[in-house]
């Protein structure tokens, strides 16, 4: 009878064995779990920051940081302890803006033409004292800047926003968009003399408007 | 520029990393004392300055940016499940 009752007498006593082990497991996970999300969730701000000039307008902002930590609960575990919780968050909220802006332009883009640093400045033909590079700069529209930087090829643009427009340092921005600092240091540098570009060609536009 | 010299060219070449604060004190004091004695790099050093700042409160100021943690963790209530959840319950 108890040799018969042998297989049973193991298969009872192995929960009991395994279940305090796997009961801890399941804390520790869940304890890990809340610990990520609580530390993703400090930085809400920054994703929305960056969500805000990335896609325009708050309620895509708040649409995309909200799919951004969905993505990140949803695979919190691939996150690697240790490392740069922020960046790896804001980069999910980077990529999804891209994927975002894939759907919405299927055009083929053009690479704008680089000038010069001053190139802007000396075709609104310069200026004398600071009032008036207040006034002249006054003359660029919201919405010729908003298009101006739209039209930026991707990598340039992101570089500008998360840098010129997000206040994020070069590192952060470097880490945000997972390449080298280098390559942040020179898309900034011809994303910033495109956008001069591309003002300039707004503000033709809109004098050629004017006049027709 | 109408009087664009070596220095002029030197300064413009610097201008962005010197709105950056990235240049080391010394190459930023050189700058510092062109803009002083040449209006024409002073007056493009203004604009680029304003137009920096006009160019960000353009494409989204910082009014907005108070953004509601509350909001977004009860958004992620409902669609993660989780932690959250049972935080929010706590």
């Amino acid at each position: 009878m108890r040799r018969y009752l042998g297989p049973v007498y193991v298969s009872l006593m192995e929960p009991e064995i395994t279940a305090p082990s796997e009961a801890r497991d399941l804390a520790v996970r869940a304890r890990d779990r809340v610990r990520f999300e609580e530390d993703a969730l400090a930085y809400a701000d920054d994703a929305y920051r960056v969500a805000r000039r990335l896609t325009g307008s708050t309620e895509a902002a708040e649409e995309l940081v909200q799919d951004a930590y969905v993505r990140a609960f949803r695979s919190w575990e691939q996150y690697t302890p240790g490392t740069n919780l922020r960046a790896w968050l804001l980069r999910i909220v980077h990529n999804l803006a891209v994927d975002a802006g894939r759907k919405r332009q299927r055009t083929p883009h053009m690479e704008p033409v680089e000038e010069s640093d001053y190139y802007l400045y000396q075709r609104m033909g310069g200026t004398s004292t600071p009032e008036e590079a207040d006034s002249v700069v006054e003359r660029l529209s919201q919405g010729g800047v908003v298009s101006a930087l739209a039209a930026l090829p991707q990598p340039y643009r992101d570089a500008v926003v998360l840098v010129d427009l997000a206040d994020f340092s070069y590192q952060d921005a470097a880490d945000i968009l997972d390449v080298p600092i280098g390559t942040i240091m020179s898309r900034l540098h011809r994303g910033r003399r495109m956008l001069k570009t591309e003002l300039a060609q707004t503000i033709e536009n809109t004098a050629e408007a004017a006049a027709s | 520029m109408s009087t664009t010299t070596g220095a002029c060219a030197h300064a413009e070449s610097r201008m962005q990393a010197y709105l950056d604060k990235l240049l080391s004190p010394g190459d930023a004091l050189i700058v510092e004392q062109h803009l002083a004695v040449c209006s024409d790099c002073a007056s493009a050093y203004h604009f680029e300055v304003k137009l920096r700042k006009h160019v960000k409160a353009c494409c989204g100021g910082a009014a907005d940016e108070d953004h509601c943690r509350e909001e977004l963790l009860a958004k992620l209530k409902s669609c993660c499940g989780g932690a959250a959840d049972e935080r929010t319950s706590q």
